[in-house]
């Protein structure tokens, strides 16, 4: 057992301590008892002296009691005093017995005695004899006899003994109280003298705790934690049999098996030191591998580059610069160059300059061409090295060439490769392989060509569309917009060259949504087009809004392939604004001149029917046919200046071309028109004695009359009107002026145009057509003129004329006299009368004219006298057709040069203006149209220049 | 009598409706515009208005329009002289307001009589 208590710790702990705490346990314990019988002794002590107390007290305050009551009974008399003294009386033995029972110290009875024996006599005598003085009621002698007696005195000696006694008590409880208070503090001192004592006990206890085992477990730890071999097999631990022991025992134990492990380990490190040399070896091998295989890669990566290229790209540099630098990489080689044979020689190459390249494809079809052409397979050439490709080397260096032709399927040789590698030479399975790029290449090419035709065809094809002033739009099977023409993207605006990039029909009729301001119909209308739902007769117009106004007409065509298959549908898109407004202008024309005709018809017609169903007066009557011969007149004139108006606007208004003198021609209108304008002073200004314009004087003439007469008419109150011809540098200037109600500057611009006339009440009653100064503009710029005005409202105006200066001041042949010989005339015609109908049109257009019946006949008299021209008639009875004659007639040198104009019924112009006709005239025709065409031809021929009025259709009716 | 107002710019017309209606006993005010006729319809109170379809200034139409805006004129007599016939231009002046119309060119007797029912009634 007692091994056992050795062996741990926590036992010899447990033990030693249960002995503290037993220690302090028994010393408490007793302490606490020691103090406590202590305590309850001296309580007791003082109880007593407590109860002696009280007692003492009570007996004394009964005492006093009696006394008190006795003096008042004596006082008084009355009997409850003496009842009350009784009672206390009482009180005083009880309490006195209770004493009594008290444990009395002999002092205690001795006071006890004193006590009685004073009590007894005061009771037993003292009281009597008052009682009996009461009675009597003798004050004074009970006065005398309680001094006598001395009865106070007992009772002060009572109550001094009382007193006494009760001092003493208190003086004992004192003492007691000290004699505690001493005994307290001894136990107090005994009791922390035991504490020290415990207190040495434990720490005692402690050092040897620290010692035995506080120490050994700190040496073991820095012992184990140093890791200090010797040290634990030193520390004298081991032999213990408690846990420090066991401790010791196990650290050890391992210390030893940690070295041994170190010892392992140290072998294992050894050998893989030795493996890792070895794997060190083989990674140097592996590393050689991988950059062959690199290399391998690298040649594979620029084969796959190559293989990509000639697959992939369409740009042509690109790709010769790419097959050029690719063959670089995969074939080893250090330089080379790549030439397509055709127009400029495209080529890429690398490691070449400038001036080599030039040289090489310089020399090309002299030089090494014939041998690739002949060979047509990869070959190889060695040679030396040039200086140039030497560099930095001083001996002879050997390079190689090689040359790879690129054929096409055909055999044709397209392109040249040629390589260069300084140092090795090319082996068998380089050449090989250069084969099979080469017919790669070849294949790359020759699709590239193909690629290249295709987009020319294809930007070509665009170009063909775009020239189209049509807007074209070309639709797929789907329905989607794939192509469309520079026009209708002009006209879709900016938007329009977005619609580039999203052809979808949605962002078409988007478009148009913005385009139109009434899209909806159009928009069917191209779906319906798309669908197939419409015939291909269909059109549409539209009108495009926005800054520029066009009205479009719209047509489609469905396009199908060679099978019939639907490939999409066309959208012919024509701009017809110019139609569209000429219609417009033409039926607004329209418009207003029938009601400018209406006006007049209508007053006719009214006052006639007025005059015919009413009973009217003879001044009414005359009114009203004054003002229907007036509106007649007027609806006459209006008539003739529209005819007059539509003739010169559509170009065919023939003008007689002569010198006109201006000036006679003002005086004479000034002379006419003075007549019946009693109000105005007409008058012509001019330095000059004639002025020639080079002109139709009819038509010179109505100009003039129109601005005279409009002169007058709008200055109604009279005044002059001045006209002024001069001659400015190459102008004639003609100026017509009026003092009249002159024109706001609003209208001046509007002047010109037909009907208008300016609004102003002023005016109303001066009426006129309004289609005067249109008149005479267009006569103005047939003469190569203009005519322009100055106005101010209220100020008069001013018309100008300006012309062209005629140099030819000499008199110039008219038309109508040709040079000194009259021209000769054939006339070949079956129809007698009709002959002479031509004939006296002729000789008064002053032609010399013959008249033969039959082809032969006038063959043989144009060939014997050759006249000036023919006139031909087809159909001849008894003869020769007249395409026969005219056939002859071209046939011969002599006479082809002849005018020929064909009369005939038959209208067959194209075939006789192909035999050579100058013209071609379908009967019946007028006469003078004939001759106007025949002066026409022969003056052309004589170029004395002349009339600019366009020919006029043969099938016309008469001007 | 009954008033009647006449509004045209071509003189002849005026002068012959002028003539056809004056024996009839009619009271006729004219106007040579739009903005006349206008002015003289509100200032006056008239039977019968004959307003002539083009105009300088304003035009037939646009008198009657802004004369159906007073609330006084609504039931104002209005007669439209037009030389056009087309059926759209009817059909814009009975949407404007106007009552009757002729065409131009008229009889004077037809319109003699018309005046004369349209008068009658009222």
């Amino acid at each position: 057992m007692i091994n056992k208590f050795r062996q741990s710790i926590g036992k010899q702990l447990s033990f030693y301590m249960t002995v503290l705490i037993l220690l302090i346990l028994i010393g408490g314990i007793s302490l606490f008892v020691v103090e406590r019988s202590v305590r309850d002794a001296y309580q007791a002590d003082l109880q007593m002296i407590d109860n002696k107390t009280d007692h003492a007290i009570t007996i004394q305050q009964n005492m006093v009691g009696v006394v008190a009551e006795l003096r008042g009974y004596i006082a008084f008399g009355l009997p409850e005093f003496q009842d009350k003294m009784k009672e206390k009386q009482e009180a005083v033995d009880f309490s006195i017995k209770q004493f009594e029972k008290l444990e009395l110290t002999e002092y205690d009875h001795e006071y006890l005695d004193t006590l009685i024996d004073s009590k007894e006599r005061y009771f037993d005598e003292t009281v009597p004899a008052e009682l009996e003085f009461a009675k009597t009621a003798q004050r004074d002698e009970w006065a005398k006899f309680v001094l006598e007696h001395g009865q106070i005195r007992i009772g002060d000696d009572f109550r001094q003994r009382n007193i006494k006694y009760v001092e003493e008590l208190r003086h004992e409880s004192e003492m007691l109280s000290v004699k505690f208070n001493q005994t307290m503090n001894s136990l107090t001192l005994a009791f922390s003298l035991y504490l020290i004592f415990v207190g040495v006990f434990v720490s005692y206890f402690a050092f040897r705790f620290s010692r035995d085992i506080g120490l050994p477990l700190r040496m073991l730890a820095t012992t184990a934690e140093r890791y200090e071999e010797d040290k634990i097999f030193s520390l004298p631990y081991a032999r213990r049999l408690d846990e420090i022991g066991n401790l010791t025992r196990s650290l050890q134990g391992m210390f030893k098996r940690i070295h041994e492990n170190e010892r392992d380990m140290l072998e294992q490190n050894d050998e893989m030191l030795a493996q890792q040399e070895e794997l060190i070896m083989q990674q140097e091998e592996l590393y050689t591998t991988l950059t062959k295989m690199e290399e391998k890669e690298r040649i594979l990566e620029a084969q796959n580059q190559l293989n990509t290229t000639l697959v992939n790209t369409l740009d042509r540099d690109k790709l010769l610069q790419s097959i050029v630098q690719n063959l670089l990489d995969i074939l080893h080689v250090d330089k080379g160059v790549i030439v397509m044979l055709e127009q400029g020689y495209p080529r890429a190459s690398i490691g070449i300059s400038e001036n080599q390249l030039t040289q090489f494809v310089g020399t090309l079809e002299d030089g090494i061409l014939t041998r690739v052409r002949e060979e047509r397979r990869v070959f190889t050439i060695t040679r030396v090295a040039l200086p140039s490709e030497k560099g930095y080397h001083d001996d002879a260096i050997e390079l190689s060439d090689l040359y790879m032709p690129i054929r096409t399927y055909t055999g044709e040789v397209v392109a040249l490769v040629v390589l260069t590698r300084l140092g090795r030479k090319f082996s068998p399975d380089v050449v090989a392989q250069s084969e099979s790029l080469a017919n790669q290449i070849a294949l790359s090419i020759e699709k590239l060509r193909t690629y290249e035709a295709s987009e020319r065809d294809r930007v070509l094809n665009q170009e063909i569309i775009d020239s189209i002033r049509e807007g074209v739009q070309l639709f797929d099977e789907h329905g989607h917009l794939v192509q469309f023409n520079q026009t209708w993207s002009s006209w879709m605006g900016d938007d329009g060259e977005q619609l580039i990039n999203q052809k979808t029909t949605d962002n078409l009729f988007e478009l148009l949504y913005k385009k139109l301001d009434n899209p909806t119909e159009l928009i069917r209308f191209i779906q319906r087009a798309l669908i197939g739902n419409i015939s291909e007769d269909e059109k549409m117009i539209y009108h495009l809004g926005g800054s520029e106004k066009r009205v479009i007409q719209v047509y489609f065509e469905k396009i199908a392939d060679s099978r019939g298959e639907d490939r999409g549908t066309v959208l012919v898109h024509r701009d017809m604004t110019r139609e569209y407004e000429v219609d417009q202008m033409k039926s607004e024309f329209v418009s207003t001149v029938s009601h400018e005709l209406r006006t007049p018809l209508s007053s006719v017609l009214g006052f006639t029917e007025l005059m015919l169903n009413k009973e009217l007066k003879p001044e009414r009557q005359k009114k009203y046919l004054t003002t229907i011969h007036k509106e007649a007149q007027r609806l006459t004139q209006l008539i003739n200046d529209f005819l007059d108006i539509q003739r010169m606007e559509s170009g065919r208004q023939v003008y007689e071309m002569a010198d006109v003198d201006m000036v006679a021609i003002a005086n004479e209108l000034t002379e006419q028109l003075s007549m019946n304008a009693p109000r105005h002073q007409l008058k012509v200004e001019t330095m000059l004695d004639y002025a020639l314009v080079r002109g139709d004087e009819n038509k010179l003439r109505q100009v003039l009359m129109n601005l005279m007469s409009n002169a007058i008419k709008y200055s109604p109150i009279g005044g002059d009107v001045t006209v002024r011809v001069c001659e400015i540098g190459e102008e004639m200037i003609i100026e017509v002026s009026d003092q009249g109600l002159g024109i706001p500057r609003e209208a001046i611009d509007k002047l010109f145009t037909k009907f208008y006339r300016v609004d102003n009440s002023d005016r109303r009653e001066i009426g006129g057509t309004g289609l005067g100064l249109a008149i005479c503009k267009e006569i103005v710029k047939a003469h190569n003129g203009r005519i322009s005005v100055e106005s101010a409202l209220g100020e008069g105006s001013t018309f100008s004329l300006h012309f062209p200066r005629n140099k030819q001041t000499a008199t110039v042949p008219s038309p109508v006299e040709p040079s000194v010989n009259k021209p000769t005339l054939l006339i070949v015609e079956d129809d007698n009368s009709l002959a002479l109908l031509l004939k006296d049109e002729l000789k008064e257009s002053g032609f010399l004219v013959t008249h033969v019946h039959d082809g032969e006949t006038a063959l043989k008299m144009i060939m014997d006298n050759p006249p000036d021209a023919v006139v031909l008639d087809i159909m001849l009875e008894n003869s020769i057709s007249g395409w026969d004659v005219i056939e002859q007639l071209k046939k011969n040198a002599l006479t082809a040069g002849i005018p020929i104009f064909i009369s005939s019924a038959l209208d067959e112009k194209e075939r006789g203006l192909a035999l050579g006709a100058d013209d071609y005239l379908t009967k019946p025709y007028q006469p003078s149209k004939l001759s106007n065409l025949i002066l026409q031809a022969l003056l052309h021929k004589e170029k004395s220049g002349l009339i600019m009025v366009p020919q006029e259709e043969t099938n016309q009716e008469g001007n | 009598m009954a008033r009647i107002l006449l509004a045209e710019d071509e003189d002849v017309l005026r002068m012959l409706v002028m003539d056809s209606l004056e024996d009839e006993g009619y009271d006729i005010d004219e106007a040579v515009d739009g903005t006349e006729a206008f002015e003289k319809i509100q200032a006056n109170e008239y039977d019968l208005v004959l307003l002539d379809y083009m105009m300088p200034g304003m035009t037939g139409v646009e008198v009657i329009e802004k004369v159906r805006q007073l609330p006084e004129k609504a039931d104002l007599q209005i007669m439209m002289l037009t030389a056009k016939s087309q059926k759209s231009d009817q059909d814009l002046a009975r949407k404007v307001g106007a009552n009757y119309f002729l065409a131009k060119p008229f009889s004077p007797m037809e319109l003699i009589s018309i005046v004369g029912e349209i008068l009658d009634d009222k």
